[in-house]
């Protein structure tokens, strides 16, 4: 695009544009002109040529010439340009065609309307011939004619056209170089840039006087930038800081405004116009306003203050010229009421008519804030019970309220103007004094207690704050000492200081002996616990004991009865009887069914035998069925056959079993016994290691189970499902605390649940081990959860709950770096314990 | 008055009548230079003289000599080759020449004139009086019907 804006294409393209319409117009007029031109020429050709024949008619018809016409017809036809000739005579007053050549419908010769073609004709008379010769040329074969003339023409035309295109061309070039390189030049000196060089010529052309113009011109200005340049610097310089100033003034003045809350305004009465500033605006959180109206605003003033201001802006007797009011304005977004300080000035016309309004409008209201609570401070400080000193800068008393002077004794002339020290004696603790005058040097507030005197030598304590009082620019001015009489309070000081040693001992001794009833409550919880399961004990003690008793029995009668049978076999059947009783178990205790199929089969084995000694063989197959034999047993059955009193032997064998089934028995019976012993014991801490170790989770708890075995098969149903080989690091009685408690919570949570359901559930989590102890009791309300692990918190006063079960449980959870957690719904109640891994657990 | 009217009258369609008899009773003779025969028809000597012909079978170019309108002998002529009046022939001619279909005739006022035009010049054809003596017997054409 940068092309169209050079000079040489200026040049060139308004030479082009010139020549162009040149050739344009030639194109269109020459051809035009030259038409004209030779119609014109063929027209008079054919005036010729029928003034030609017509004369020839007339000579041939008066001399009988005839040759001479054929002469001018065949010169006539012959004419490149001819179309047809004709004859018409006169005849009786009628137009008649003699002839036409070459034939053509006759009406075209006596209409001659053809635009294709051109007409001539002339009239002739002799001999009594009178008539006039048509003549036609063809206006397209003289237009071809023309046009076979013009295109040579138009092709010099063209070629001229083309010649002087690139000779403006290079001519624009010629031209524009050196007015570009003067633009350049000027351009450069017009952007300050006064080293462009351009070269003088002699040459006394336009463009050479306007180089040398221009040549004279950069000299010129380097001469005047050398002159101006330390003027301009300097004025620039100084127009910088004036500018800087004056922003910075501005910046000033915006910021004192905004700081003040200083807003202008200004309503023109004619065209009700009112313009205030936008911090206004934003003071009353209506920034959003998009053009203000003194109505907008008047809203939000106060309807007593806007009574003030609609009468100062409609007063028309112009006396009332200025206003200086507070008015209240609401801040609708906070619902406060802003106090802002009007101050304004009503403009006048040359024909006094109320023009325009101006003027400020200042918040005030932490002004006027400060204003109310320094009256109220006043008030305070002029009627309160402490008395209230406040001195100038160098401890000079200006003002005391009256509770001094009551204190002191002296009047308030007495005592403005003196310093404090008027009211110290040699009582006064000079460390005090000192401690007063460090402080107040560093300008910090002091408090503290000191001995005064007043003027009737009373003496009394006072407490002492002093405050140093400071300007806004930050330079000290005064002190305020607001004093107190402790004189009573001091005297009765030694006093309480002697009930403060003994009320220590008490609470010492008072906590020495909580921590005792403490410790007391929980084995006493403990101790409840055992014996609420005690019933329970006794009864799984019982009946292992029970079991070993009756076995006991047993024993004694069958080993009566060996006593008698066993003299009556050999010695070798003795052997052998002791030999299959040690192979074979008795089986008694197998369903009678079986029993007797078994039976049936072996006593059709045995009379496949000679069996003849057995007098009841159905009684010795059953025997021997109960000793264990069966059919699959041919050899031991043989064995029997083969002694030497089968039915005997049998009976032996079978007391021999029982002898050690019942041993048998009594020995489960009683470490069931010692069990249920052991597991109780472990539980009330007898013989259990107090260090911490390594325990396997899910015996630990088997053995809570165990010891409240008897409550949960009595009263629930469990369901536990441990996850093998878990351990857990602790101390496995405070862990048998931790569990016991649990289950007998959620016992005690079942009891009026006609379905009583406990869950436990250990399982390997992600951080830890987890222990999930679940009832399907009530739900624990929302406002309990909070409350459950609280020492003494409980829920079951009337059944004698000591309220320190959960908080034993949350006890043990935090000694074993352990979490609980409880979930409580209509349907379930789940307490969960989540210990550390073994590995990663840390003391 | 009535009778030199009458008279007058009379007299004008006598001197009428006079002359087509005139007309009608002369004869022609056709003379003919080297024209590639001596004898022929009348039927022929019109078409040739109505500008039919401009070669003779000899090759010769037709030059056709006819009595000018100033001739006594024109109209009789006119009648007898063109069947029309002096002007009509002219009429005749002028269409002929203006649609360049014949070559046209050279007038000559006299018989004699004609008779040496005709002898001097090779395939040219002439009509005069049949009773001119001077008829050269080379040049004669005898119309044979």
């Amino acid at each position: 695009m940068h092309i169209f804006k050079t000079v040489s294409f200026k040049i060139w393209v308004s030479f082009t544009l010139v020549m162009s319409l040149l050739m344009i117009f030639l194109f269109y007029y020459y051809p035009y002109q030259q038409q004209e031109t030779f119609i014109e020429f063929k027209k008079n050709e054919l005036h010729e040529l029928a003034n030609s024949l017509s004369q020839s008619i007339e000579g041939s018809l008066k001399n009988d010439d005839f040759q001479a016409l054929e002469e001018s017809v065949k010169h006539t036809t012959e004419n490149k340009d001819f179309e047809f000739v004709a004859v018409i005579l006169n005849e009786n007053g009628n137009q008649q065609l003699l002839v036409v050549s070459p034939n053509i419908p006759e009406e075209q010769v006596f209409k001659r309307d053809l635009e294709n073609k051109i007409y001539e004709s002339h009239e002739f008379a002799a001999r009594g011939f009178s008539g006039e010769v048509v003549i036609a040329f063809s206006k397209d074969r003289i237009l071809n004619s023309i046009q076979s003339i013009n295109q040579p023409i138009y092709l010099i035309m063209a070629g001229l056209f083309l010649a002087s295109l690139i000779m403006f061309y290079f001519l624009a070039r010629l031209i524009s170089k050196p007015i570009n390189n003067l633009i350049r030049v000027t351009n450069n000196l017009k952007e300050g840039n006064y080293s462009a060089t351009i070269k003088k010529n002699n040459a006394t052309d336009e463009i050479g006087q306007l180089s040398n113009s221009i040549f004279q011109l950069s000299d010129n200005l380097k001469a005047s930038l050398l002159t101006n340049k330390a003027l301009t610097e300097g004025l620039e310089n100084e127009i910088i800081k004036r500018t800087l100033e004056l922003q910075s003034s501005t910046e000033k003045l915006l910021d004192a405004q905004i700081n003040a809350r200083i807003s202008n305004f200004d309503y023109y009465f004619d065209t009700k116009k009112f313009t205030v500033s936008h911090n206004f605006l934003q003071l009353l959180g209506i920034e959003n306003i998009v053009s203000p109206t003194i109505e907008k605003i008047l809203d939000f003033v106060h309807e007593e203050d806007r009574k003030t201001i609609v009468e100062f802006l409609n007063d028309t007797s112009n006396e009332i010229l200025e206003i200086n009011a507070d008015i209240r304005i609401l801040q609708k977004a906070n619902d406060i009421w802003l106090t802002f300080s009007c101050i304004g000035r009503i403009i006048l016309d040359p024909i006094k008519n109320t023009k325009f309004c101006y003027g400020t409008l200042q918040d005030i209201t932490y002004r006027k804030k400060i204003e109310n609570e320094l009256r109220e401070l006043s008030l305070v400080a002029k009627n309160t019970s402490n008395c209230v000193i406040i001195t100038d800068q160098h401890k000079r008393i200006t003002w005391v309220n009256e509770s001094l002077l009551n204190l002191t004794g002296y009047s308030y002339n007495e005592i403005v103007g003196n310093t404090p020290k008027m009211f110290q004696f040699e009582k006064t603790d000079q460390n005090t004094l000192n401690f007063i005058k460090q402080k107040l040097d560093n300008n910090e507030n002091v408090t503290t207690e000191i001995l005064n005197r007043g003027k009737n030598g009373n003496e009394y304590w006072l407490e002492l704050n002093i405050v140093p009082l400071f300007k806004d620019n930050g330079d000290l001015y005064g002190y305020m000492a607001v004093e107190t009489d402790i004189t009573n309070l001091k005297n009765s000081e030694e006093h309480i200081k002697k009930m403060n040693e003994t009320l220590e001992i008490r609470v010492l001794e008072n906590t020495r002996k909580n921590l005792e009833l403490s410790r007391m409550m929980v084995e006493q919880e403990k101790l409840a616990t055992i014996g609420e399961i005690s019933a329970g004990i006794a009864h799984d003690l019982n009946t292992p004991l029970g079991a070993a008793k009756v076995g006991s029995e047993n024993l004694k009668f069958v080993i009566d009865e060996l006593k008698k049978l066993l003299p009556e076999i050999s010695h070798s059947d003795q052997m052998l009887a002791f030999e299959l009783s040690n192979q074979f178990k008795t089986s008694l205790a197998s369903s009678g069914l079986q029993k007797m199929k078994d039976k049936s089969i072996v006593e059709n084995y045995l009379k496949t035998k000679n069996t003849n000694s057995i007098k009841d063989l159905s009684q010795f197959s059953l025997t021997m069925v109960e000793c264990g034999i069966n059919s699959e047993n041919i050899e031991a059955i043989e064995q029997i056959l083969e002694t030497e009193n089968p039915e005997l032997f049998i009976k032996v064998l079978l007391n021999l079993q029982l002898t050690e089934n019942l041993i048998e028995g009594i020995v489960l019976s009683s470490e069931k016994a010692s069990n249920v012993v052991k597991d109780v014991r472990s539980f009330i801490n007898k013989g259990v290691s107090p260090e911490r170790q390594v325990l396997d989770l899910q015996k630990n708890i088997q053995v809570v189970l165990n010891v409240f075995s008897h409550e949960l098969r009595k009263k629930v149903q469990l369901s536990t499902h441990f996850q093998e080989g878990l351990t857990v690091v602790g101390f496995d009685i405070k862990l048998f605390q931790l569990w016991s408690n649990l289950i007998k919570n959620a016992i005690d949570a079942l009891e009026n649940q006609s379905e009583k359901l406990i869950t436990i559930k250990t399982y390997d989590e992600q951080h830890g081990v987890a222990v999930e102890i679940s009832n399907n009791g009530p739900k624990i309300p929302d406002e309990i959860v909070e409350k459950i692990f609280k020492k003494f918190f409980s829920t079951k006063r009337e059944k004698s709950g000591t309220g320190l079960g959960l908080s034993i449980v949350k006890n043990v959870v935090d000694e074993h770096n352990a979490e609980i957690s409880v979930v409580s719904t209509n349907d379930q109640t789940t307490f969960k314990v989540v210990f550390p891994n073994v590995a990663n657990f840390t003391v | 008055m009535v009778s030199r009217f009458k008279i007058t009258f009379l007299i004008t369609i006598l001197l009428t009548f006079f002359k087509v008899n005139n007309i009608v009773a002369q004869s022609f003779a056709i003379v003919g230079n080297n024209i590639g025969f001596t004898k022929t028809s009348t039927q022929t000597i019109k078409s040739v003289f109505k500008g039919k012909y401009s070669l003779w079978s000899n090759k010769e170019s037709v030059t056709l000599v006819l009595p000018s309108t100033k001739s006594s002998n024109a109209a009789a002529v006119a009648k007898y080759l063109y069947g029309t009046t002096v002007n009509g022939m002219q009429k005749f001619w002028l269409s002929m020449v203006f649609q360049g279909r014949a070559n046209p005739p050279i007038f000559l006022e006299t018989d004699d004139e004609i008779i040496t035009y005709v002898s001097k010049n090779s395939g040219a054809i002439g009509i005069v009086s049949s009773t001119n003596k001077n008829i050269p017997a080379n040049i004669k054409i005898t119309i044979s019907d």
